[in-house]
């Protein structure tokens, strides 16, 4: 069912100029309300998977289709207004608060010289109050903490209205609470149909929010299910080449241990 | 809401800097004139000597000021916007550098060019693409831009272009030179009335390009990629504003010479306060124009009779600053 996917990759390859490439023979589909976590070592072309999908990087072979259409067939102000993205540990060059960075992420609702309309504004103040950044609207980003400056990024892309979220490391730098606070986010947004692909470190994150995980290994894309069965004791150990455990939960459950317990 | 208020003020505050740096320029002289007599001088009422002094002699300078300052501080605005450096500026970039010798090769091959013909400034915006280029090329690593050798590679394309100068110049007729050198310091004495109408039709170009692209420099203050999902074409906004920018630094350095600091210094102030690009373009226009003729003014009055570079007051003024920017963002 084309309605329901949001994006179809088949056998993608990819990579930068005069370099072998980093993605090969990538084959994923990206279910519209679900959240996939994308995990993988440092360097095993996470955020290149990101940056193809966000239509930044070219093919060297193979087809990427967002909802049912060929991505290349998309105007790049469609996939504006579609998708949205985080780049990760981006760090702003001027000053600029909390509120105007935020409202960038409405460009693609602007049209010509017009001002931003109230519904740009509402937008804005409703994507801070989503990542309890509500408090620093006035603030510079250059004055922020990094945890902070993260969520006044995130809340760039999510006053943007988009149907899919690419988030590269949106958690990276945030305390536990907020780090559970955008996890629930995110679930949020695939509960109303949205289709949310998160690069992450973090299994508690990871487990907190996804529905499905991605593993990438070598270029290659490793393992894609279900949560139960990617964020198990078996897949992360053989990813991340460490010891990792099974811990049953005393009220019912259970949770993975990365590391030899003590 | 944001307070607005600051903002509304700004423009026209920068303006009525504008009209009292002109009027500066116009009044204030070994003949000193008054605001009245110069309204009159300037409507052709009054003692034929004023209306000389102002109509002819002064006014061409305050508008090649106003020009020259606006084109400057517009360039470097973008180009701060564009390589999303706060410290870029069309003299630390290689522009004003290949913009002098391309300017200075075209004036030794050509000698009477008037100075309202195509061929100045022509010469000099190319001389302006070629070091630009040549930073642009000197900062490519095969892993890409690299933003933080952008500096250090204009800093060598310009002393470069220095030692281009120096070696025309000193081949050149030594009658013409000292004219020469006080020219690559940057002055305004030349101006005329052709002049500064040709200049006119090149920073309206300029200026008019750049405009259109403000909001997407605002989506570039979010770096390239985010830029690009936002549905902003960044490749060609690239190129359209780094070719406006070289052409406002290029065809201000074929009329007035190398004014170094009024690019970095007027957009730089003015980010404290304005955000949207739409207005920060328009008021660094505004304040680099009024800058400009208030430094014309110190440099043409600090040492009386004796007429010194208006390129060295404005970097009398700019180098504190710079160094002040640099310890904050470093």
């Amino acid at each position: 069912m084309t309605g329901d996917t949001a994006f179809r990759l088949e056998r993608v390859s990819a990579g930068y100029p005069g370099r072998s490439p980093v993605l090969k023979d990538v084959s994923l589909t990206l279910q519209r309300g679900t959240v996939t976590a994308l995990l993988g070592e440092n360097g095993s072309g996470k955020s290149t998977l990101l940056r193809v999908l966000a239509g930044l990087l070219s093919l060297r072979a193979g087809t990427v289709e967002l909802q049912g259409r060929p991505a290349a067939d998309h105007t790049r102000r469609e996939r504006a207004g579609l998708l949205g993205y985080l780049p990760q540990g981006f760090v702003p060059f001027f000053p600029a608060t909390a509120r105007e960075v935020v409202l960038l992420g409405r460009t693609p609702h602007l049209r010509g010289f017009s001002a931003p309309s109230r519904a740009d504004h509402a937008a804005v103040e409703s994507a801070l109050a989503l990542v309890d950044a509500g408090a620093l609207a006035e603030v510079d980003v250059l004055r922020m903490s990094g945890g902070e400056r993260q969520r006044v990024l995130l809340a760039r892309v999510l006053a943007g209205g988009h149907d899919v979220l690419l988030l590269d490391e949106p958690t990276a730098n945030l305390d536990p609470r907020h780090r559970l606070l955008v996890a629930g986010l995110l679930s949020e947004h695939a509960r109303r149909g949205g289709t949310v692909l998160v690069s992450t470190h973090e299994l508690d994150d990871a487990r907190a929010c996804a529905t499905h995980a991605a593993l990438r290994a070598g270029g290659r894309l490793t393992a894609f299910g279900t949560r139960t069965e990617i964020l198990a004791a078996g897949p992360l150990g053989a990813l991340y080449g460490v010891p990792a455990f099974e811990a049953r939960l005393e009220g019912g459950g259970s949770t993975v241990i990365l590391g030899a317990p003590r | 809401m944001r307070p607005l208020a600051p903002h509304r003020l700004l423009l026209p505050a920068l303006a009525a800097l504008v009209v009292l740096g002109v009027l500066a320029e116009l009044a204030i002289g070994s003949v000193a004139v008054s605001p009245g007599a110069v309204a009159s001088a300037l409507f052709g009422e009054g003692p034929p000597e004023i209306v000389t002094i102002v109509r002819e002699l002064r006014l061409p300078r305050a508008l090649l000021g106003v020009l020259v300052g606006g084109a400057l501080a517009l360039s470097g605005a973008s180009l701060q916007a564009l390589l999303q450096n706060p410290l870029a500026d069309p003299y630390l970039l290689g522009v004003s550098g290949g913009a002098a010798c391309g300017t200075l090769v075209a004036t030794l091959l050509s000698p009477g060019s008037a100075p309202g013909g195509l061929l100045l400034p022509v010469a000099s915006f190319l001389g302006a693409l070629a070091g630009v280029s040549l930073v642009g090329l000197a900062a490519t690593s095969p892993q890409g831009f690299d933003r933080g050798r952008l500096l250090l590679s204009g800093v060598v394309v310009n002393a470069f272009a220095s030692a281009i100068l120096l070696f025309l110049l000193s081949f050149g007729d030594p009658g013409k030179t000292r004219g020469f050198v006080f020219w690559m310091l940057g002055s305004l004495s030349g101006a005329t009335l052709p002049g500064v109408k040709a200049l006119a039709v090149w920073v309206a170009l300029g200026a008019l390009a750049l405009l259109p692209l403000s909001r997407a420099l605002d989506a570039l203050t979010l770096g390239d990629d985010a830029a690009a999902t936002l549905g902003i074409p960044v490749e060609r906004v690239k190129v359209v504003a780094f070719l406006s920018a070289s052409l406002l630094a290029a065809s201000a350095v074929a009329y007035a010479g190398i004014i170094g600091f009024v690019g970095l210094l007027v957009p730089q102030t003015l980010r404290l306060v304005v955000r949207s690009h739409r207005s920060l373009l328009l008021a660094s226009f505004l304040l680099g124009a009024g800058l400009l003729c208030f430094s014309d003014v110190l440099a043409r009055r600090l040492f009386a009779p004796q007429e010194i570079s208006i390129g060295a007051v404005t970097a009398l003024l700019g180098a504190p600053v710079f160094l002040f920017l640099l310890r904050r963002t470093s």
